[in-house]
Formats: structure tokens, sequence, C-alpha cells
């Protein structure tokens, strides 16, 4: 699996429900749209109404928070079909989920909880994403979480544990910025190094956020703007990687789309910046995507 | 020797619902140690702690985001009950609400 194996996507938003009206009705000038594969896991109504009318017009992605590719529990075959339908129906560019678990012993926390960054970890979460891609039928993309503790017995670094279960997994990875700043915040790591340390051909997707300040810690609440911090770091990414999606996302105090629009302009000014550095042709803002349904076969 | 994944996943989940926090948590899970529950090093052993937060700030903050989750459908579902200040539901009905959760009435 390389990033060439995906679509190029450009600059988009995560597709929340305050802002379904205004999508359907006005069709924003954005390159696409990432969902929450669970928000359209049902047999009917309004939020499929307003996915369809949205991939009339966008290129999406799905991404899920229930996949729990850390647990110990079996992996969750319904959830994975219901996956693999929805994704029939919509065409999704990718399908992304988190390197976490969410729950155990059938029971979930409705969380993404980290893992201890062991060999042991690496086996068992490298063997369920393969049986999800071979369920699915496609690679898929994992993405760094941020966490608030960290364990005794793990053995290595998040960035060596994130990469090595890419490499053998064959999947892509889906880079959380906003998490990488936020997890080194909280444990006291270099978050260059992250960045620096990420395997180029696999990293498929950005995620932009904003955090909330509690002193002793950051929590990733998704519910403020995208911090000065961030958007240096993201800027080091793109000079790191290239042509790579991204999405700005806000889940709580969610503003008006405007604001959100504004910032995917922010993440295409600053990959243009970097391209213009290396002599490249600038991203433009794409009204007709190759992958949008006017352009499926 | 590090303890097994299912083994970690386990005591975790037990720590962050338990009904009044992780210190009660974690004293139940005293009781445990020698059924081969949490390791006889404690939770230190398991979650590092530094100057900042110690092993239980940092499970702590799991275990308030579960329950301000959880209070949050609440409010949704029943918001004439669970409608009030959150800060006064954290005080006074922590255990009743984790109660409602897990121990729902079949009636």
């Amino acid at each position: 699996m390389k990033r060439a194996d995906f679509p190029s996507l450009g600059f988009g938003v995560g597709l929340r429900q305050p802002h379904y009206k205004l999508v359907v009705e006005t069709y924003p000038k954005v390159d696409w749209f990432e969902v929450i594969s669970e928000n359209f896991m049902v047999e009917g109504g309004r939020a499929l109404e307003v996915l369809e009318a949205v991939r009339e017009h966008y290129p999406i992605a799905m991404h899920g928070v229930s996949m729990s590719l850390g647990s110990t529990d079996q992996l969750n075959r319904n959830y994975l079909r219901q996956i693999g339908d929805l994704a029939r129906r919509f065409e999704p560019a990718w399908i992304s989920d988190h390197l976490c678990w969410t729950g155990v012993g059938g029971r979930n926390l409705h969380d993404l909880l980290p893992l201890p960054y062991t060999e042991e970890a690496i086996c068992h979460v490298v063997a369920r994403i393969r049986q999800v891609q071979d369920a699915l039928e496609r690679p898929i993309l994992i993405e760094n979480v941020s966490s608030y503790m960290a364990f005794a017995d793990s053995t290595m670094t998040e960035w060596e544990f994130i990469s090595a279960i890419a490499e053998e997994a064959d999947c892509g990875i889906l880079l959380d910025i906003n998490n990488i700043f936020v997890s080194a915040f909280n444990h006291r790591f270099d978050a260059n190094h992250y960045i620096d340390a990420m395997p180029v051909e696999r990293v498929v997707q950005y995620h932009l956020a904003g955090h909330s300040d509690h002193g002793t810690h950051l929590l990733d609440t998704h519910d403020h703007p995208i911090r000065e911090e961030v958007w240096a770091l993201y800027e080091r990414a793109a000079r790191r990687f290239g042509n790579v999606a991204a999405i700005v996302e806000w889940d709580d105090n969610i503003p008006e789309f405007a604001v959100l629009a504004e910032s995917t302009e922010r993440a295409r000014t600053i990959f243009n910046k970097v391209k213009v550095e290396h002599h490249e042709p600038p991203a433009e803002a794409t009204a007709k995507h190759p992958l949008s349904a006017d352009h499926r076969s | 020797m590090s303890l097994p994944l299912k083994q970690l996943q386990s005591i975790l989940y037990r720590l962050i619902t338990a009904a009044s926090g992780v210190a009660e948590g974690l004293a139940a899970e005293k009781r445990l140690v020698a059924e081969g529950g949490m390791p006889a090093g404690g939770l230190d052993a398991l979650v590092l702690g530094d100057d900042r937060l110690s092993a239980e700030d940092r499970v702590d903050i799991y275990a308030n985001m579960y329950f301000y989750r959880l209070l949050d459908v609440l409010k949704e579902d029943f918001p004439a009950t669970f409608g009030c200040s959150a800060t006064t539901i954290f005080i006074i009905s922590r255990p009743a609400i984790c109660s409602i959760i897990h121990r729902p009435s079949r009636r």
C-alpha cells in the first residue's frame, strides 16, 4: 500500500449535523467531506438523505470510532458488515478508524484508549487490521489518538509503534496533527520527532483540530480553533509528506461552516507555500473532483 | 514481566467505570491482587505518573470523560431530570448515574 494508491482529495471538512442544511442547500466550496461512519449506519432517514446529496457533489471518506482495533474482544463482524454495506453504497475514497481500544468484555467505554507500545500489542493489532482489510476488501487508514496515560510496559515510542503496525499490516496512516501535539505535551515528547519518523508513503490523510488546555494536560476536545503551534506542526508535515489530503474537524461548540472553510483554506495556503518552495504547481480548490459522483462510471 | 493486554484492558475498564471514581476502583482492585487482577505493584506498575499527574490522576481523566459522556446522553434523553448543573450531579449522583447505566431497571 502506498499513498499513490489513494486519490488526492485536497482540503475538506468533517461533516457534522449542524452544517447539514447549509451544505446540501449551498454546496460550499471545499474539496471533500469526511463523514463519521456510525452516524450513517441507519436504515433510512434524514442523515442518509444528506449523505446521498453530499456524495453527489463531493468525494467523501468514511471515518469510524467503533472498530476497536486494539481491543482483546473479538472483532465485531456485524459492525464490519455495516461498514462494508455503507462503503459499497457511498464509494468513499477510503475508510479509517483509530489505533486504540474502545471497550473490553463486551462493554463499551465510548472513548479512544491508548495501547501499551509492545510487541504483543503490535502482533495483536496487525492481525486484526488484516482481518478488517480482508473483510472490507481494501486497505484502511489508522489514526493516532490523543492520550492522557502511558504504560510502564511500553518498550518503544508511539511513532515507532504506529509505523511498525502500518508496515506489518500494510495499511495507511491518518495523521492527526492535533493529537500529536496534545500527546507530546501530555507525555513530554518532541512532536517534531513524531512527524520526522512517520513513513512518508503511508501517510494518506491529516486531521486538523483544536483542543483545550487544562494546565496539567491538554484535552482533545475539538471545541476550539486550531492552535498556532498545531499549524506550525502541520507545515512541518506538509514539507515532509507532500500532497496529503486534510480535513478540519470540530465536534463541540461548532461554529459557522465558514469558520471551518476558512481553516481548510489556511491549510491549502500553507501547503501551496511549501509546494512553491519545491517549485511545484499549487493546489487549486476543486469544484469537480474525479471522485465526485459526476465523474463516477 | 509485562501484563497481558487483556488483563490490562480489563483492569482499566473496571477503574474507569468504578461508580465513585478511580480511587474507589483501586481499593476494589487491591482485593483482587490474589486473584490475578491488579499486579502487586499497583497502578504505578501499569501507568506512568509524573510531577504533573500521578498514574491515578491520568486514569481519572478517562473516568471523568466517561462520566460526562453518560451525563450528556442522559441529559439528552431526560432533560428535566438531568438538566441541572453538571457539578452538582457530579458530586451527588455519580454512583447513581453509573448504576443506571450498568444496572438499568428491568421493569
